[in-house]
Formats: structure tokens, C-alpha cells, sequence
């Protein structure tokens, strides 16, 4: 193609923009914080908080990460791909509802997801009660904490990845390569091994993005190991730990190191990626094709299916309940007994409740238009372009998924708390800037990799049959190119905008009055020990994500239609 | 009505050469197809036609017009893709109107014009259906539709019956053929099947590693090969390190740098009687005194095809259905004899 | 397409908020019930005043004034307890400023260059689930925590992240110190303590939950908190004075170095800590005073009928090596008690 050869003007000033924003807002903070690590207060160089750092407690807390991360990844692909998969092959009743039920993990906010794990799987849960009253056994024999725990949270809230990577992987390949099944299978294959070598290998990009995405996300994960891991060690916890000591140094250095193993564990995939990469080549039409199970298979599959959709949506369902629910009523007992609507009344009482709302809505809607802007700018010139530096722009655009929210909220601060180049010589910090800015830097690689990935599948020819028939650049990126990755991209600028709307870890350190979100607002009825309005806020929340997720859908429905 | 002509165009893939420089003429209403094994370098030449890419060296010609740096969008040249390249998100009808409406006709006109094509290549029906809905010869022709009705001053086709099965591409061929006359359009035409190439073609270039071998008419190729990969693409034929002289059959004869081009349909086989060393044969005929043995069978409907071995080589002999006989069957000892007029001659490289 | 953008420029519309009042920007862990009335009631007195309090915990606010001290964001930082203002005060980040009651405060309730004031007393309790114990049963004195009735009994806040539980735990080994002149003793008593340590909750509701809801029977928190959730939430919640002699922590009031409106702040600063102001909190939001110049009888029974000793602490020892300690005690200590 001649435009690999040559950027345009329009290539050059979108890749300006893209190095502006990846440099700014993603290396310089990271340049900050690794200044901050080796250079304490008062010393022009020292390696003495690594020193201390690998002295002390980084070999268990890496050790623990990176094992930890690891089992999530193996959790959440088992039940994230089994899911996607039955979904797939499968017709059966309240399916259509249930696919929707799986990505509900992704519309509770880490915070009060934990309150709702305890009062289901805690040592005192409604689960745990009521399996120790049946079987006449201490609860605490089933208490999740510690290793197990943060497992469990990290399977709870990552499988959907797999869900979503390998859902859409398995309808790309059963509508270009349903032949190659077929093929398997009259050649004798059994159904089993037709699965393991032609359907597994065919979804490995899939498989391989997702466990990349997971793995970045366990490692940065800061709530789970906080909240459930008990006297375990984990680097996130390392860092926070640090910081509360008021040992900057250290907390660097933990960072920095944190970030090296993430990074790397992305290079050796990209790497292990580039090796066995499958092309599907799509020529002319194929037909819709799976892999057909035996009734029994069937029926197995589907209830194992629909018992973890159960499973999956309890804690939302706890969060609704507990909004409903006295404060203070429920200690003892194993179900609640006394309810109320007062959680509601109280909170729509109190003048300034929508306030927060608006906030998170503002805020998440600008950090996805920002996302968008970038990250389609971005994918567009790594997957399209040759430029010098690629690889490069490519890694900087996945990095911040492996890198702590408090991690990437420091950064800003030490480099925003005072005039920038990258903000036009003004102070961000304290402004309404500061909090989207944090959460697109957060959110890029979700979209830069979905967009991505959108882009790859895209036929090239669709785009140059448009200009042959005289459709110019802008033409064709309208009406043929924008149109045909828009699942993808509204699926990306979906999850960035719903991860936006519950952002909390860096929300903490950055927001101010007038900024303050959903996030920080329900903590603040948890500091008032009003569990019952933080549950009601919670209950809010999710009501905003679902209308996000049908007016998501909406839009990828109108704009196809037209 | 429009005529194309390259001059020492090149193409260069890093330190790959693709295509060396050429010349091509392209006449007025041609139907002109590039012929060649994959990977010769004839999908690249009808991208640079198409502006897809640019062209190492060289410049290209369209009624006299430079047209080299021209962008694809104003270049007025239909492209139909060898995956169709439809657009997906689109009905049939969207899919053929979008050259029109960039073009910012009036929708009056776009929707006189968009049934016209539709009817031509008989999808009126469909006009309202999304594109992946629709059978593979069916999207084949929403393809041929979108790039007719832009009236393009150049057609190209990049392989575009690969994807069908015997019958359909037989039927769309003579689609494709019949449209194209009509409108007398100048049509450059991609494939690696020499039959479909004879078939349709006004004229043919053979392309093989980034060169052209020949060009000429069907029958020029087929029964004049310029040398010894042209002769074994367009027709099949035996080469014979040997020469028909009067009366006999001179082993060795033809000089050390030439061969003898035997087409599979001009080789006369029979049963070998024991004892019988001389064959029945026509005056038109010379035997060469010796005996083959056939390999193998292949019956295709009109033609049966053997497969010999013969004088250390394989060659190739094909009978109308109507002659073959039961006793020429794999396994058999078979005469073989020539035309005594053959007098074609390739260079052994 | 068009709907982003417009959609986009809205935004920028409603961020633009045309306000000319001032703002004043306060950090704060005392919870948005109290700093609303009190921001309410301060702007009722300063009309062109916005006071913009930011609900935060303590730990958060030293946080974050430590990261923004190159550009300092926020003007009044009120809550914290001493032993935090002592390292900030030494970490530059407080502005001095002497309040007009300055001497009703207790020398050891202040600091010496004005840089932080005290405002309320909190002394800590042994508390205990009152449906699973009486006070009789629950442990009296610091040493019975180490009882094994209690193994798996006890709940207590992640000490690194509660300023509350630091000063406990350092007083422990403070208390080693001055009676063995080494800490060892008291990691030893805090490893038997681990031993019989439930879990470490890594926020005070959890801790509150969990101790409603019987996973465990004994903790260590403030008192006045333990008051509040019994009367206010009506949770289950009883509590003990250790006998030996409490440890009680001073809560404070700072004005942070290099801040925008340190007028302001000082008005701010007298206005939440006069009289009539702690006489409220007290009432209606269950602080204790630490000046000793407020009439009793305006002060509601739970706290005038409260009778305690406190334990001797040297306080300057503690904010001198806490940070050594608690890193000792979160390496060496956490669930090792061989759980």
C-alpha cells in the first residue's frame, strides 16, 4: 500500500498528537517517579532504596504477584473461555439475559464489591452461614483470605476479559472458518480433539491478548490483595505500605520494579505472540459452523454455565439487598430481616447527592472521548503505519495497564503539581483536567487494544475498493473504516467509560470539592460506617452502567442500520 | 474507450525484485488478461494499474495522460478483488450506490442507475440485502455491479472466479465477457488458469518472476510459444529433444539449445501389436519407431488425457472422447507418433 | 459522530463553574456529617467563603499534603493525630500559627513552635461485641489480650493504616523501652498478640462489621467511635478502660505551609475550635475536648461520667522512631504468631 510508505500530513500531525499525549501524560510521570527512586531527598544519585527494597520483603511480594497473577490468569481463562464457549455453541432459554449477567463484574466497583463479597463469602457470609449451619461446622473453615482470596476476587472480576476476547474470536472464526471444523471432523477427528487442535489453536491470539490484559490488571491490582489477602504480601500492598511510612524512595523503587516485571512479562508474550501467530486469511464467504455435542454434553455444559451466571451476579444482588436493609439489623443472622427504603430517602435527602454523579459522568465521559481520540489515532498508526519508533509508541500504549492507579496518580502529581510543556504551562493538579486525564491514561490500553485487534481483522481491500471508486481518504475513514470497527471500538470506549465511572485508587489522591466522584463519595459513607448508603450509591452506580452498556449497544445498532 | 500503456514499469520490495521494468500496450476495449503462476508479480502490476501501489520506476499511461502519481481516487478505474472486498455493514444496494454518491450524484440518478446494473447482472431482487447474507457468486456479482456502474475507463479484475465452484464460473465468465463487451471497456483481467484465460481473453501477456514472456493473441500463445515456460503454461505441451524429419524420427537432431513443442493433442498413440513394428498410420503422420507405456488415465468429459512414459520423460496425449478405446488403458505399451509438419521450436531454457 | 462532539463541548461548558467566592480547602478525616454543618456554618459568617472540605482519612490527608507540597492545594488540615503533626511539622509541611487559647491546651497537647494545636481527646478501649460478652468476661487489661480464650477472638484495623493502632502498638513498645530499655519485649508481646489476631481489616467499617457480625468478639479502637456506632447504629458494642492506664491520643489542627488563603485559614482554624464549636462536637458528634477550659456541665454525661488512667507515654519517642517500628513490626511481626 502507498501509504505505508509515506506518512501523510494528516499521519504526521496525528502522530504528533499521539507521542504528545504518550510522552507527556505516560513517560515523563514514570521519568518522575524513577527520579523520585533514585534520588531521595537531598542525594543527587543512590541506589540505596533498591538496595533496601531487595533486601527486605520484594522477593516474597514479587514472589507472591507474580504466582498470584498467574493462577488468576489460569482462573479466569477456565471459567472466562468455558463461559464464552457455551454461550457460543449453545441455544437455551434466558441465554440472551445470562450473556449480559457475565459482564456484570465489570459494573461493581472493587470497593464495595468486597463489602458484598464478605456478606456472601466472608467468615460471617450468607454462603459460608448457611453451608456451616447445613453441614454443622465452624464458618471459618471456608473464610476466603489470603492467597485463595485475592484468587477468587481476581477470577471474579477478570474472567470477563476472556469472556469478551475469546466470544468475539470464537463468532470471527466460526463465521470465516467454520470449513476448517467441518474439515476436522470429516476427517474423522474426534469432537474432543477436533476442540484441542483446531479450535484452541486458532483462538491462541485471543487467548494470549486476554491473558496479558489479566495478568497486567493482577499485577496492578491494589483492592483485592488489600482487602482480602490478609497478612500476604504483594507488591502493590509494598508500595502503599511504604508510602504510609513516608518512605517516597522506597515506594519508587517498589513501583519501578513492579512495573519492570509487568513490562517484561508483556515483552515475553508479544515475543511467544509473534512466533505463533495464526493468520486468518478470510477468502470469499463462509457459513456459521461449531463443533456439535452429544445432549448429555449439552445439558452438563449449560448448567455449569448457568450456575456460575448465578454465582457471578450474587454480589450484585447482595449490594441491592443491602440498600434495602436497616443499618445495623443484620449482624448474627444468616439472611436479613428488617427492611427499609430510609438508605434512599436519606440519600436523596441530602441536596448535594447528585453532585458526585454528574461528576463521575463528566469526568468518564471526557477521559472516553479522550481515549477514543488517542487510542484510534494510535492503533490506527501502529497497525497501518511504518514510522520510526513504532514498537516503541506501541509498548508505551499498553504500559499503563500494568502500572498501580496509585502508581500512575503520583506520577501526575509530582509532574503536574507545577507548570509543564504538557499542560500548556498551567497547574493541573486541583483542576477538573487532572481526574479524566488519570483515568485515560489508565484506560488507553483497553481501547488501543481493542481497536487494535479490530483493525487487524479489518480487510485492507475494503478500504482501497473504497478509494478506487473515488472515495477519498476522509470518505472511506467515515463511511466504510469508522462503521466496520465501531463494535469494536464502542466495546472499548464502553469498558474505558465504566472503568472511569467507578475509578477509585487514583480518584483518592486526586479529586478535589468540586471534583469529588461516585467512588470517593460512597467512601465516605463507609468512613460514616453507613454501609446502607454506600450500598445505595452502589445500586446507583450500576443503574448508570447499564444504562451506559444499552445505550452502547444502541449506538452500534442505529449506526449499522443507517 | 480507453487505452493504457506502461513503460519500464518496476517494482521493488526491499531488496526483492517483484517486477522488472516493462513495457505493456493496452488497446481500446481489450479485454487483456496477465497470465501466471502465483507469486509472478501479476496481482502487484494490477495494483499499481489500480494506484494501490506505487510503482518503483517507470511511468503508466492512460489515453496518453501520465497518470503515475495519481492518486487511486482519481484515477477512474474499476477494481472487482479477488475476496470481493464488499463493504459489510451494507445492503447490496448501499454497496453499489457508495461510487456514485462520493461521485455526489443525485439520488434520482443513483437509483436509476444502481437498478440498471443490478438487473444486469440479475440481483434485483436482492437489491435490500446485507452482503454477508448472500451466496458466493451472488456477492461475485454485487462486486462486478459496484465496479460497472461508476462506468470506470479501465475494468480490472484481480482473480475473480477463484472462489466459485466449475459451473459458476463457467456461467459468470461469460457474465463478465458479455458485460464487458457491451460496454466496451477496456478490462484488464488476473489469473493462473490458462483455460480461463484462452477462453476470454483478446489478448494475453504470460508473466512469470516479474517478467513478461509473451504477448499476444490466445491462439499466438498457444500455438506459437516465444519459449519453453509459455509453451508448458498456455498449452501443456511435450517438448522432444528430437526433430520429425522425412520419412523418420531423428533422436537428438534439433540443435543443443532448441526443443521440439508437441501440443498433448497432436501426439497419436495405438496399442502396440507384438511383432508388429509398423503402425497403420495416416500420411500426415510419422512414427517414431518407439514404444511408451501409459501411466495413467484421465477421463474429463469431451477429452481423455494419457499420462506416458517415453524416452526417459513424461508426456502428455489427449484423444477426444469419442476415439479412446478400452485397450489404452495404464499399464498399456503404446506407439506414439507425430504430425509430420511440426516444426515448432523453443530454446531449451 | 456529531453526538460525541456535541456531547464533548458540553462538557467543557459545565466544567467551566463561574463561582467568585473564595475557596477554602480543607482536609479532613472527620466525616462529612460534621464538615458539612461546620462549612455550612462558617459560610453563614463569610458569605464570599467557599469552603471546599475534603472527606478523607488521616493517613490520606498526610498523603496527599506530602505529595502536593510543591504547589500545596489544600489550607487547613484538621484531624490528625499528634504523632502525624509532629512529622509533618518536621517535614515542613505546617505553617505556624499561635491560636487565641493557646495556653488552655496542655504543653504535651501542643506543639512547642505553634506549627499544630490539640482540639480532642481520644482515649483508647478494649471493645467488645456486647451480645457475645459482658463487660465482666470481656479482657480488663492489655495483658489479657495475650490470654489464649482469646486466640481467634480478637479483629483489629491494619495497624501501618490507622493512626489509632500505631500509637497503640508504639506505646506497647514504648512501654518495653523505658521499663528494659529495649523494644524487644514489647514485639514479643505484639507477636502474641498477632498469635491471637483474627485478621487485620484494612478499613474501620470492615472492622466494625466483622465484630457486629461474630466472626470475632474483642478490638482495639477509640472510644468515642465505639460510642457513636452503639448509640447512633445501634451496634452491639460494649467497652473496657484497660486498667493498667489507657493511651490517649490527642487529635490536632494544622494550617498548611505555603497555602493560598492562610488568612482565611486562621479564621477557619478559630471558628471550628471555639468554645461554642467544641461544646457542639461533643454533643452531636461524639468528640471529647482536649482543652481542659470548657464548663462541664455543657458537656453531655458520656463523657463527664467517663473516669480513666492514662498510661505515661513519651510521646517524642514515639514520633521519633514509629515509622522504624511499624516497618519492624510489618516485616518481622505480621502473622508470624504462628497462627
Amino acid at each position: 500500500m502507498n501509504s505505508e510508505k509515506r506518512l501523510a500530513p494528516a499521519s504526521v500531525v496525528l502522530l504528533f498528537l499521539v507521542i504528545f499525549f504518550a510522552a507527556g501524560y505516560i513517560l515523563f510521570p514514570l521519568v518522575r517517579l524513577l527520579k523520585q527512586s533514585v534520588q531521595p531527598a537531598g542525594v543527587i544519585f543512590s541506589f540505596h532504596a533498591y538496595m533496601d527494597v531487595l533486601r527486605s520483603t520484594f522477593v516474597e511480594a514479587a514472589f507472591n504477584s507474580v504466582a498470584i497473577s498467574l493462577l488468576s490468569v489460569l482462573g479466569s481463562a477456565l471459567i472466562g473461555s468455558f463461559l464464552a464457549y457455551v454461550f457460543h455453541s449453545f441455544d437455551f432459554p434466558l441465554k440472551t439475559i445470562s450473556s449480559k449477567l457475565v459482564l456484570v463484574p465489570l459494573a461493581l466497583p472493587p470497593l464495595v464489591g468486597v463489602i458484598s463479597f464478605m456478606f456472601l463469602i466472608g467468615e460471617s457470609g450468607i454462603l459460608t452461614r448457611g453451608i456451616a449451619t447445613l453441614l454443622s461446622i465452624a464458618p471459618s473453615h471456608f473464610a476466603l483470605e489470603g492467597w485463595w482470596g485475592i484468587v477468587a476476587v481476581h477470577v471474579y472480576s477478570f474472567n470477563v476479559y476472556f469472556y469478551v476476547f475469546v466470544s468475539s474470536a470464537l463468532s470471527q472464526l466460526s463465521e470465516s472458518h467454520g470449513s476448517a471444523i467441518d474439515a476436522s471432523l470429516s476427517l474423522g477427528a474426534s469432537r474432543a480433539s477436533t476442540i484441542r487442535r483446531i479450535v484452541l489453536p486458532m483462538l491462541t491470539p485471543s487467548f494470549i491478548g486476554a491473558s496479558l490484559v489479566t495478568f497486567m490488571a493482577s499485577m496492578a491490582s491494589f483492592s483485592a490483595p488489600f482487602l482480602f489477602g490478609g497478612t500476604t504480601r504483594y507488591l502493590t500492598l509494598e508500595i502503599y505500605t511504604a508510602k504510609l511510612n513516608g518512605n517516597d524512595a522506597n515506594a519508587a523503587a517498589f513501583a519501578v520494579l513492579l512495573s519492570i516485571v509487568s513490562v517484561s512479562f508483556l515483552l515475553l508474550l508479544r515475543w511467544y505472540q509473534g512466533r505463533k501467530s495464526y493468520v486468518l486469511v478470510s477468502k470469499g464467504s463462509g457459513r456459521r459452523s461449531t463443533v456439535p455435542h452429544s445432549p448429555v454434553v449439552r445439558l452438563f455444559a449449560v448448567a455449569a454455565a448457568m450456575v456460575l451466571v448465578i454465582l457471578l451476579s450474587l454480589p450484585v444482588i447482595i449490594i441491592v439487598v443491602l440498600s434495602f436493609v436497616k443499618e445495623g439489623s443484620w449482624t448474627y443472622q444468616i439472611l436479613p430481616h428488617s427492611f427499609t427504603v430510609q438508605n434512599f430517602v436519606k440519600l436523596f435527602g441530602d441536596p448535594r447527592v447528585f453532585k458526585p454523579i454528574a461528576n463521575s459522568v463528566e469526568m468518564a465521559l471526557t477521559a472516553t472521548v479522550i481515549v477514543v481520540f488517542i487510542g484510534v489515532c494510535a492503533s490506527f498508526l501502529v497497525v497501518r503505519k511504518k514510522f520510526i519508533g513504532k514498537r516503541f509508541l506501541e509498548l508505551m500504549m499498553n504500559v499503563p495497564f500494568g502500572i498501580p492507579g496509585t502508581v500512575i496518580a503520583v506520577g501526575l502529581i509530582l509532574s503536574f503539581n507545577h507548570p509543564s510543556f504538557f499542560s500548556a504551562q498551567s497547574i493541573l493538579i486541583g483542576t477538573f483536567w487532572i481526574l479524566p486525564l488519570a483515568y485515560a491514561v489508565r484506560n488507553l490500553p483497553i481501547l488501543f487494544r481493542s481497536t487494535s485487534s479490530g483493525l487487524e481483522g479489518l480487510d485492507p481491500g475494503v478500504e482501497e475498493a473504497a478509494w478506487i471508486l473515488g472515495s477519498s481518504g476522509w470518505q472511506t475513514l467515515r463511511r466504510i473504516t469508522f462503521p466496520l470497527l465501531l463494535s469494536s471500538l464502542v466495546s472499548g470506549a464502553l469498558l474505558v467509560f465504566i472503568n472511569s465511572l467507578g475509578e477509585f485508587v487514583s480518584s483518592i489522591l486526586l479529586y478535589s470539592y468540586d471534583t469529588k466522584p461516585i467512588s470517593v463519595e460512597i467512601l465516605s459513607q463507609l468512613r460514616l460506617y453507613n454501609v446502607g448508603g454506600a450500598a445505595a450509591y452502589c445500586t446507583l452506580l450500576m443503574i448508570l452502567v447499564m444504562v451506559a452498556v444499552g445505550i452502547s449497544s444502541k449506538i452500534s445498532r442505529v449506526t449499522l442500520a443507517e | 474507450m480507453a487505452e493504457l500503456s506502461l513503460r519500464s514499469i518496476s517494482k521493488s520490495f526491499g531488496q526483492l525484485q517483484a517486477i522488472a521494468p516493462l513495457d505493456l500496450e493496452i488497446h481500446s476495449g481489450d479485454f487483456f488478461s496477465l497470465l501466471g503462476p502465483s507469486g509472478c508479480g501479476k496481482t502487484t502490476l494490477l495494483r499499481i494499474i489500480a494506484g494501490l501501489e506505487q510503482p518503483s520506476g517507470g511511468s503508466l499511461f492512460l489515453n496518453q495522460e501520465d497518470i503515475t502519481k495519481l492518486l487511486p481516487q482519481k484515477r477512474n478505474i474499476g477494481l472487482v478483488f479477488q475476496n470481493y472486498a464488499l463493504f459489510p455493514h451494507m445492503t447490496v444496494f448501499q454497496n453499489v450506490a457508495y461510487g456514485l454518491e462520493v461521485l455526489r450524484q443525485s439520488k434520482n440518478e443513483i437509483r436509476k442507475k444502481v437498478e440498471s446494473v443490478l438487473e444486469k447482472v440479475r440481483l434485483n431482487g436482492k437489491r435490500d440485502v446485507r452482503v454477508p447474507n448472500l451466496s458466493g457468486g451472488e456477492q461475485q456479482r454485487v462486486a462486478l455491479a459496484r465496479a460497472l456502474v461508476v462506468e470506470p475507463r479501465v475494468l480490472l479484475f484481480d482473480e475473480p472466479l477463484s472462489n466459485l465452484d466449475h459451473a459458476l464460473r463457467l456461467e459468470t465468465r461469460g457474465v463478465i465477457k458479455q458485460l464487458q463487451k457491451e460496454a466496451g471497456i477496456t478490462s484488464i483481467y488476473v489469473t493462473h488458469d490458462q483455460g480461463e484465460a484462452l477462453a476470454i481473453s483478446d489478448r494475453i501477456a504470460v508473466m512469470d518472476r516479474g517478467i513478461i514472456l509473451q504477448t499476444g493473441t490466445p491462439e499466438e500463445l498457444y500455438f506459437s510459444p516465444a519459449n519453453r515456460f509459455v509453451a508448458s503454461f498456455v498449452g501443456r505441451a511435450n517438448f522432444f529433444t528430437a526433430e520429425i524429419c522425412k520419412g523418420g524420427f531423428a533422436i537428438n537432431f534439433v540443435g543443443e539449445e532448441e526443443l521440439l513443442v508437441v501440443l498433448p493433442e497432436e501426439i497419436y498413440i495405438e496399442r502396440k501389436v507384438k511383432g508388429e513394428t509398423k503402425s497403420t498410420l495416416g500420411s500426415d503422420l510419422v512414427s517414431t519407431n518407439a514404444c511408451g507405456r501409459i501411466i495413467d488415465v484421465q477421463f474429463s468429459g469431451a477429452i481423455v488425457e494419457y499420462l506416458i512414459e517415453f524416452l526417459d520423460q513424461k508426456i502428455r496425449a489427449t484423444r477426444s472422447s469419442g476415439t479412446h478405446k478400452a485397450e489404452l488403458c495404464a499399464g498399456a505399451e503404446v506407439m506414439i507418433s507425430l504430425p509430420h509438419n511440426i516444426s515448432r521450436k523453443v530454446s531449451r531454457e | 459522530m456529531k453526538l460525541t462532539f456535541s456531547i464533548f463541548l458540553s462538557f467543557i461548558f459545565l466544567s467551566c463553574n463561574p463561582s467568585n467566592k473564595t475557596p477554602l480547602v480543607v482536609y479532613s478525616p472527620h466525616g462529612k456529617d460534621m464538615l458539612q454543618e461546620f462549612a455550612k456554618r462558617f459560610e453563614k459568617t463569610h458569605p464570599d467563603v467557599d469552603v471546599q472540605w475534603l472527606d478523607m482519612g488521616s493517613q490520606d490527608a498526610y498523603d496527599r499534603i506530602r505529595t502536593e507540597k510543591e504547589n500545596p492545594q489544600a489550607d487547613v488540615w484538621w484531624g490528625a493525630p499528634s504523632t502525624m503533626f509532629i512529622r509533618a511539622a518536621k517535614e515542613s509541611l505546617l505553617a505556624a500559627y499561635k491560636p487565641t487559647w493557646a495556653d488552655d491546651v496542655a504543653p504535651e497537647n501542643k506543639s512547642a513552635h505553634d506549627f499544630w494545636y490539640g482540639t480532642f481527646a481520644t482515649p483508647e478501649v478494649i471493645a467488645f461485641n456486647s451480645r457475645l460478652l459482658s463487660a465482666a468476661q470481656a479482657p480488663k487489661d492489655w495483658d489479657d489480650l495475650l490470654d489464649p480464650r482469646w486466640k481467634g477472638k480478637i479483629i483489629l484495623r491494619y495497624p501501618l493504616a490507622s493512626g489509632t493502632l500505631r500509637i497503640i502498638f508504639s506505646s506497647i513498645i514504648a512501654r518495653s523501652v523505658k521499663a528494659y530499655g529495649t523494644g524487644k519485649e514489647g514485639f514479643e508481646w505484639l507477636q502474641r498478640l498477632d498469635a491471637n489476631t483474627e485478621a487485620y481489616t484494612p478499613d474501620p467499617t470492615q472492622m466494625y462489621l466483622r465484630l457486629a457480625r461474630e466472626e470475632a468478639e474483642v478490638t482495639l479502637w477509640d472510644m468515642p467511635d465505639i460510642v457513636f456506632q452503639a448509640e447512633i447504629n445501634h451496634y452491639p458494642f460494649g467497652y473496657n478502660f484497660p486498667k493498667s492506664g489507657t493511651v490517649s491520643l490527642t487529635d490536632g489542627i494544622a494550617i498548611v505551609r505555603g497555602c493560598k488563603h492562610e488568612k482565611l485559614a486562621e479564621e477557619f482554624y478559630e471558628f471550628v475550635t471555639s468554645k461554642e464549636s467544641l461544646i457542639l462536637q461533643a454533643r452531636k458528634f461524639y468528640r471529647i475536648p482536649a482543652r481542659g477550659d470548657i464548663p462541664r456541665d455543657s458537656l453531655p454525661s458520656w463523657i463527664t461520667s467517663t473516669h480513666f488512667t492514662s498510661m505515661p507515654i513519651d510521646w517524642s519517642l514515639i514520633s521519633q522512631h514509629e515509622s522504624e517500628w511499624m516497618e519492624k513490626w510489618d516485616a518481622e511481626v505480621k502473622g508470624k504468631g504462628n497462627r
